[in-house]
């Protein structure tokens, strides 16, 4: 998986590539830290490049919410689709996030 | 009541009156719960197939012989003639346990030779081990004309002409259930294909036993020239009354029960009632597929250097049929091959992550062990037609020690309904097989899962 993070005007975004799964812990912790830098209001998520997720990326999701839930900044996860998206639903995500 | 209550009663035979009153009250009472839950526990309206017809004589007031009936989700016939050690209520409990699984893997498409193995499980697991249970299945395909029997300890199944001949005595006969152990167990099939079709006629040894004061018993020729002096429409009334007139009042010694299917091809009765249209549709696109099987065994250095997953999804990508699978199935063997990994090979504790830098601790851990792995981890995969449907079994095993799936299987305050712990970071991968999955099965020792897909439908739609 690839990650690479935009950061502009309070909102950082993390743009992911590829298969989300227990390999790319690493790139995302990183990409996480990245975000999180600096003056920074939302955190996003953009799904749009993941083929595929399984359950360690769900939690690695996890993860990022109780690190933004702690210094009050937001999270919103976009762009998922498909198989992405069905697990998403099924782990009942959108109780826990904002999808956008 | 009132009467028993006399007052001019002398008091012994009053004190035994109300003795045998109460008793009879109990009695009552727990005849009424039984039969109750024997009703609740058997689907009568399954029974009244339309393609399917039975006859059941009680020698007691309740049956040690049950009867089912169900279809497959592609509209196979599935039949189910249970005869429980003895008669009467005790014997009507330990025919019991075989209804429940019978229904449930039958509305899930397994075929009756993984029914007969759960069943057979199941009846280790309630009756007591002087206690056992005769059964036969049957499924019977009516589209593709082919008839499959499994028979434990029943008298031997035939298949008849039209004429009401045996064209086809099914001969194998296993061990009834609950006797044998699982690795023991025999789950063969036997399988007939009709041409134009006629009927196959299951029965218990209560019709062959039954006994006449003059005549012995009825027996195997009585039943054949019967049944070949019959036509098909009236076959099953004539053994009624030829085994009713043998009997001659006599009451029977041994319930009876009979079962006659109408096995003719392209008769899908049921059958269209019982597939959504949405199902229909998926089921053209494979049927012509044939079915394929993929077994691969990952030796440590494989387990080690290899990404897994994508392998098998490129490998399985290649067949037909499982495009529109691809995101679901690769959901599925993650979650399958993770668990056989962290949990099976490497013996990781899910808690590990629970810590504020967990994630870490358990990235390090695992890169530590798995430096130091030793075993393999076996997929094998089976894609196979299921009346209407086309199914995908995977089992993922591995040579770990295996787990408890009792213990871990409702981690985090996971509900039976399949709900997602929320909150926790892990726990969600076993739900998320049991979303993905028509079913989710571990083996005793805990090391090896079997998961079983539908093809070509939305996975809620297969499971609900």
């Amino acid at each position: 998986m690839q990650a690479n993070v935009v950061n502009a005007e309070g909102r950082a975004v993390i743009r992911l590539q590829g298969r989300f799964d227990f390999n790319a812990h690493r790139e995302f912790r990183g990409a996480v830290d990245e975000a999180m830098k600096g003056d920074v209001r939302e955190v996003v998520v953009d799904l749009a490049g993941v083929d595929y997720l399984d359950s360690s990326a769900l939690g690695m999701l996890l993860m990022l919410r109780d690190k933004t839930r702690s210094v009050n900044k937001a999270v919103t996860l976009t762009g998922s689709h498909g198989a992405v998206k069905q697990v998403l639903d099924i782990a009942n995500f959108n109780k826990l996030f904002a999808i956008g | 009541m009132n009467t028993l209550l006399a007052e001019d009663a002398p008091d012994g035979c009053l004190h035994i009156r109300r003795e045998l009153e109460r008793y009879r009250a109990l009695e009552e009472e727990e005849r009424r719960i039984a039969r109750h839950l024997i009703d609740r526990l058997i689907d009568l309206d399954k029974l009244r197939d339309p393609s399917l017809r039975h006859w059941l004589l009680s020698a007691a007031a309740f049956s040690g012989d049950l009867l089912a009936a169900a279809r497959t989700p592609g509209g196979m016939l599935h039949v189910l003639l249970a005869d429980g050690t003895g008669h009467g209520l005790s014997a009507s409990i330990n025919a019991l346990p075989v209804a429940p699984p019978f229904y449930r893997m039958t509305e899930k498409g397994f075929g009756i030779d993984a029914i007969a193995r759960e069943l057979n499980v199941k009846t280790k697991q309630f009756l007591p081990v002087d206690r056992f249970v005769a059964a036969t299945l049957a499924a019977v395909d009516f589209r593709e004309g082919i008839v499959q029997v499994w028979n434990g300890g029943n008298p031997k199944p035939f298949f008849l002409d039209a004429a009401g001949n045996a064209e086809r005595v099914f001969g194998r006969t296993h061990m009834a259930l609950g006797i044998l152990d699982d690795d023991e167990f025999d789950d063969a099939v036997e399988t007939h294909a009709f041409g134009t079709g006629a009927q196959l006629i299951l029965y218990s040894d209560g019709l062959l036993k039954a006994e006449s004061l003059e005549d012995g018993m009825f027996g195997h020729d009585r039943l054949a020239a019967t049944l070949a002096g019959a036509s098909a429409e009236h076959r099953l009334d004539a053994v009624i009354s030829a085994v009713t007139g043998h009997l001659g009042g006599q009451p029977a010694r041994d319930d009876i029960s009979v079962v006659l299917v109408d096995c003719v091809r392209g008769r899908q009765v049921a059958a269209e009632r019982a597939s959504a249209p949405a199902t229909a549709t998926a089921t053209t696109t494979t049927s012509a597929s044939g079915s394929w099987r993929l077994l691969l065994r990952l030796g440590t250095r494989e387990v080690r250097t290899l990404d897994v997953v994508p392998m098998l999804l490129g490998l399985t990508g290649q067949f037909e049929g499982l495009g529109a699978n691809a995101g679901q199935l690769f959901v599925v063997l993650s979650e399958l091959y993770n668990n056989a990994l962290d949990h099976g090979l490497l013996r990781l504790d899910s808690r590990l992550k629970l810590d504020p830098s967990g994630m870490e601790a358990w990235l390090d851990e695992r890169e530590q062990r798995m430096a130091a792995i030793n075993g393999e981890i076996e997929f094998d995969l089976e894609q196979f037609q299921e009346g209407a449907r086309s199914w995908l079994r995977i089992t993922c095993r591995d040579s770990g020690p295996g787990f408890d799936p009792a213990a871990v299987l409702s981690p985090g305050g996971q509900t039976e309904g399949g709900e997602l712990p929320e909150s926790l970071p892990f726990g969600r991968g076993v739900a998320l097989l049991r979303s993905l999955c028509a079913s989710l099965q571990y083996n005793e020792a805990g090391n090896a899962a079997i998961a079983l897909m539908a093809l070509g439908v939305e996975p809620h739609s297969a499971v609900k």
